[in-house]
């Protein structure tokens, strides 16, 4: 008798990919047959991702999970805790792109009853332009016309095909985080669909070529998935289509046709697009992606994002087919296209661009000096690459340095080593983009998750905890001593360099002398060739707990250290972050890894030594309060958001942090909940002159809103614009904020504001605000205050500002005043601020 | 002469407040004695106590919503008008509370 879970489906969209992938990565490692069921209709092999969503299991719905076979009761536990745990599903808080994200319509356009075709956010921003339509061909269209050889040929081609489409995911999901990791995890589970497969080796055998037998198995999937009724799996269509794109381009497919050509800001409307596609279209001319059939984690739409153009996915077909050219206005960050859009529409839409450009320059100006906290203790922001692109990049990104590049990139899926010149070139590009700023360059590192074909590594138990790294190093010495060559090299070539390099996966002082003397002898050897150069600063990373836990060993072999949290993290929880099961027990906030850190940092300063971190956990926005507190020199981030970051740390105080760090883990309290009490808008003035515009250009209370909420954006007090507009119609809905005397104090409490802070706008155009007395608006106060803040704080500004609007002499000193700094001070003093 | 009253409107974040302000205004300027408590998002303000009410000549409610503890009024003269009226024309309410 098979055991058999039942379930009442509470997942908001169903039973869709991700919990489906979840199921499957079980249900792969398990000896059982695992069936999941709904209940009185179809059943499907849990091990089929594809084909357990083709179920359609929607909210409501009874379902089951029915296992048999040798490890039938442990494969149970585990699944009926993941399904309890709803899939480890929670809200997205930081607006980041979800499959489920609903299609909106912002308050203000709402008002002016504008008509718009709904899609998904998949790319934020908005854009204008032409409608272009592009014809998007049947997949089963575009594969080549060619015979077939043996069966054997066309499945070898298959293999060879779903190999690389697999190491490309894998290699995009090492790169991301959160929703968009967890997104391509699912894909990669995809590709091994049990059903797909079979699907595509079917039609093989029947004597199709690969390419076509991979075209006609994914539409064949396609049309299942879209029968269902959840238009959430109706999505996962997308994603069997960009499967097959990525399967056929690996095959040499060529999906780059169709490519308009632009002669004006356009939108490209299509069903689907390839980023081939995208990338042959004048990039200047693009204004906005609208697509029906493409998933948020396929390459055109991640292409889109890292090209700023914004982008709607989901659209119903029958916009996709209209065809009607014409003017658009697409908002991709509520996901949805306006065609036609009236004068009005325009003018809205203009304000954010004038924000954008003014929080553009507003956070730049970060970047051009290092980073600093708000007590003016130096904290550098450096950045994590792998390419001379990425370096350039994340330079002009306002970074302080390159904290950490990785050079296995240039190793990994190939079938012999760069030889050392391929190697120069690269280094020298990074340090010539580095521009004078510091690169440390981690020597390959290679292994476990990280495979080079070349070196033909024996297969092991258990990778992770297996010659990896530097342990690699003794064996493959001369492929070293090429790569430390190398950098030398490119170190030497160019005046000014602060090249560094650092040795991975060190986990005894011994490694370390050795790796050091490698970099001296390959240092010797190049000096009497007659090469010159200053010796490098020769350093490690902290990934081991041994290493971590004893930094004191090094400090005689090492110049600095630079914590590699990713695996420091799982090898301490002794849990693999990539296994759903038991990645939840890796928490870099959990205080015995805090305290492993800080002990580090302090052993290496007091043998004054360098030590930052450049592992994910340096890039998570959540965490830069405890890095600060941590007394780390340095963090390197994942991107190009130097500048950003720097902008977040000028609101950290050292002292403070520290404080609640060493209170926290004193007290034995969680870190967690301490630090995210403290937020980082604290002690900013809730009025300042970047919140003061005399000469506002609104001729409307929609337009009045989005331009203060915009001074609100251009000075850093919000991320979430959008959020913060819709969070004051919420509360302008209920009753109008007119106090009369011609000002009106739109307010709100949301999570998007970092600080209480007031926008404060004169118009020069008087507005309808609905006020009691009837008279139009001049003068605009809007208050935001964060949600976690006491609500009496800004009750209290409220009451008080309405107080001194009765009286004529405020209403006058506020008319009559013509500066900024004026302004600021009166409504200071009279608010009491 | 001697005023209380009390201000609430239905949000209670900013009319309340005006009101309030308006009418002490007006009735300092009048030279009457007054005091008004709010009734708005922070709770009772200003509240008026048992001896207060009881020296009072005339209570004035300028309210658009039900008011807490009313029963202290009970036996009062009290005038009654809307938020906005107290706010645009605080002289004519206090005229009909003199009257």
């Amino acid at each position: 008798m098979p055991t058999t879970l039942k379930f009442a489906c509470d997942l908001r969209h169903g039973l869709h990919a991700r919990p489906a992938s979840l199921i499957a990565q079980i249900a792969e490692k398990s000896k059982s047959r695992v069936l999941v069921r709904k209940t009185g209709a179809d059943e499907a092999d849990a091990r089929s991702v594809l084909s357990v969503i083709a179920l359609d299991i929607q909210p409501g719905n009874p379902w089951e999970i029915s296992i048999e076979g040798a490890d039938e009761g442990a494969v149970a536990r585990q699944l009926e805790s993941l399904v309890h745990s709803h899939f480890g599903e929670t809200a997205d808080a930081d607006g980041e792109f979800v499959e489920d994200a609903p299609a909106r319509v912002p308050a203000a356009l709402k008002r002016m009853g504008v008509e718009v075709v709904s899609g998904t956010p998949a790319s934020r921003g908005a854009g204008r332009g032409k409608l272009v339509f592009v014809r998007a061909r049947a997949l089963t269209e575009r594969v080549p016309d060619r015979s077939t050889e043996s069966v054997e040929a066309e499945q070898a081609r298959l293999k060879r095909a779903l190999e690389a489409a697999g190491e490309d995911i894998e290699t995009r999901m090492r790169r991301a985080s959160g929703t968009a990791a967890d997104l391509l995890a699912a894909h990669r589970i995809m590709l091994d669909d049990s059903q797909l497969l079979a699907l595509i080796e079917q039609k093989i055998a029947g004597g199709m070529t690969a390419e076509r037998a991979v075209a006609h198995a994914a539409e064949a999937f396609g049309e299942k998935l879209r029968a269902a009724a959840s238009p959430l799996i109706r999505e996962r269509a997308a994603d069997v289509r960009d499967l097959a794109v990525q399967i056929l381009s690996a095959m040499g497919v060529e999906f780059a046709e169709d490519a308009p050509t632009l002669t004006e800001g356009s939108i490209l409307v299509s069903e689907s697009m390839t980023p081939g596609q995208l990338l042959k279209v004048d990039a200047t001319k693009i204004a906005g992606l609208v697509l029906g059939e493409v998933g948020l984690t396929s390459h055109v739409i991640i292409l889109a994002r890292s090209m700023g153009v914004p982008a709607i996915v989901g659209v119903p077909n029958s916009f996709v087919r209209s065809g009607k050219a014409g003017p658009a206005l697409l908002d991709g960050t509520f996901g949805f296209v306006a065609a036609d859009p009236s004068a009005a529409v325009i003018r809205l839409y203009d304000f954010d661009v004038r924000a954008r450009a003014e929080r553009k320059d507003f956070l730049a100006s970060f970047g051009l000096t290092s980073g600093r906290t708000r007590d003016g203790v130096p904290f550098e922001i450096g950045a994590n690459a792998s390419s001379a692109a990425d370096v350039e990049r994340a330079i002009a990104g306002g970074a302080d340095g390159i904290g950490l590049f990785r050079t296995e990139f240039l190793y990994l899926g190939r079938a012999h080593a760069p030889t050392e010149d391929e190697l120069v070139r690269v280094f020298s590009a990074v340090v010539k983009h580095a521009a004078g700023k510091p690169v440390i360059f981690r020597t390959f590192d290679i292994g476990a998750d990280k495979p080079a074909p070349f070196l033909h590594l024996a297969g092991e138990e258990n990778p992770f905890l297996g010659a990896r790294g530097a342990r690699l190093y003794k064996k493959h010495a001369t492929l070293l001593r090429t790569q430390l060559r190398s950098i030398v090299r490119a170190a030497g070539a160019i005046p000014g360099a602060k090249v560094r390099v650092m040795a991975p996966m060190i986990t005894n002082a011994e490694e370390m002398k050795w790796f050091r003397e490698q970099v001296r002898a390959v240092e010797k050897n190049l000096a009497n060739g007659g090469f010159r150069a200053e010796p490098l600063r020769v350093g490690m990373m902290l990934e081991t707990p041994a290493a971590a836990a004893n930094v004191r060993a090094f400090v005689e072999h090492a110049d600095f250290f630079s914590l590699g949290t990713n695996d420091l993290s799982q090898y301490w929880f002794a849990s693999d972050r990539g296994n759903a099961a038991v990645a939840p027990i890796v928490d870099e906030m959990d205080a015995s890894f805090l305290e492993l850190i800080r002990k580090a940092v302090s052993d290496a300063k007091s043998a004054g030594k360098w030590i930052g971190m450049c592992g994910e956990m340096a890039s998570s926005a959540e965490y830069l309060p405890v890095l600060v507190a941590l007394g780390l020199d340095e963090i390197s981030i994942a991107g190009a958001t130097g500048a950003d970051v720097k902008y977040r740390l000028s609101r950290v105080d050292s002292g403070a942090v520290r404080g609640a760090l060493d209170e926290a883990l004193r007290e034995g309290a969680s870190v967690r909940e301490r630090f995210a009490s403290m937020r980082s808008g604290v002690g900013l003035a809730p009025i300042a002159d970047e919140l003061i515009r005399l000469d506002c250009e609104a001729t409307n209370k929609e337009e009045a809103i989005r331009e203060m909420v915009g001074l609100l954006s251009s000075a850093g007090r919000t991320d979430l614009p959008w959020e913060l507009e819709e969070a004051v119609w919420a509360r302008e809905e209920t009753y109008s904020t007119g106090l009369g005397f011609g000002f009106a104090v739109p307010h709100c409490r949301s999570r998007a504001v970092e600080a209480v802070s007031i926008a404060v706008g004169r118009l020069k155009k008087e507005v309808e605000w609905g006020s009691n007395d009837g008279v139009p608006v001049r003068h605009v106060l809007l208050l935001a205050v964060p949600e976690d803040v006491d609500a009496k704080a800004h009750l209290q500004v409220l009451a008080r500002l309405a107080r001194k609007l009765v009286h004529e002499e405020f209403r006058g000193a506020v008319e009559k005043c013509g500066t900024v700094d004026g302004l600021r001070e009166l409504l200071k003093g009279e608010l009491g601020l | 002469m001697k005023i209380v009253g009390v201000t609430a409107c239905p949000t209670g974040i900013a009319h309340t407040y005006m009101a309030a302000e308006q009418l002490e205004k007006a009735a300092k300027a009048a030279g009457h004695q007054i005091k008004v408590e709010t009734q708005g998002s922070m709770g009772i303000e200003n509240e008026l106590s048992a001896a207060d009410v009881k020296g009072a000549d005339v209570v004035i409610f300028a309210v658009d919503i039900e008011i807490e503890k009313k029963e202290r009024f009970e036996g009062k003269k009290v005038i009654k008008v809307g938020v906005t009226e107290a706010i645009k024309n605080p002289n004519g309410v206090l005229a009909r509370a003199s009257g």
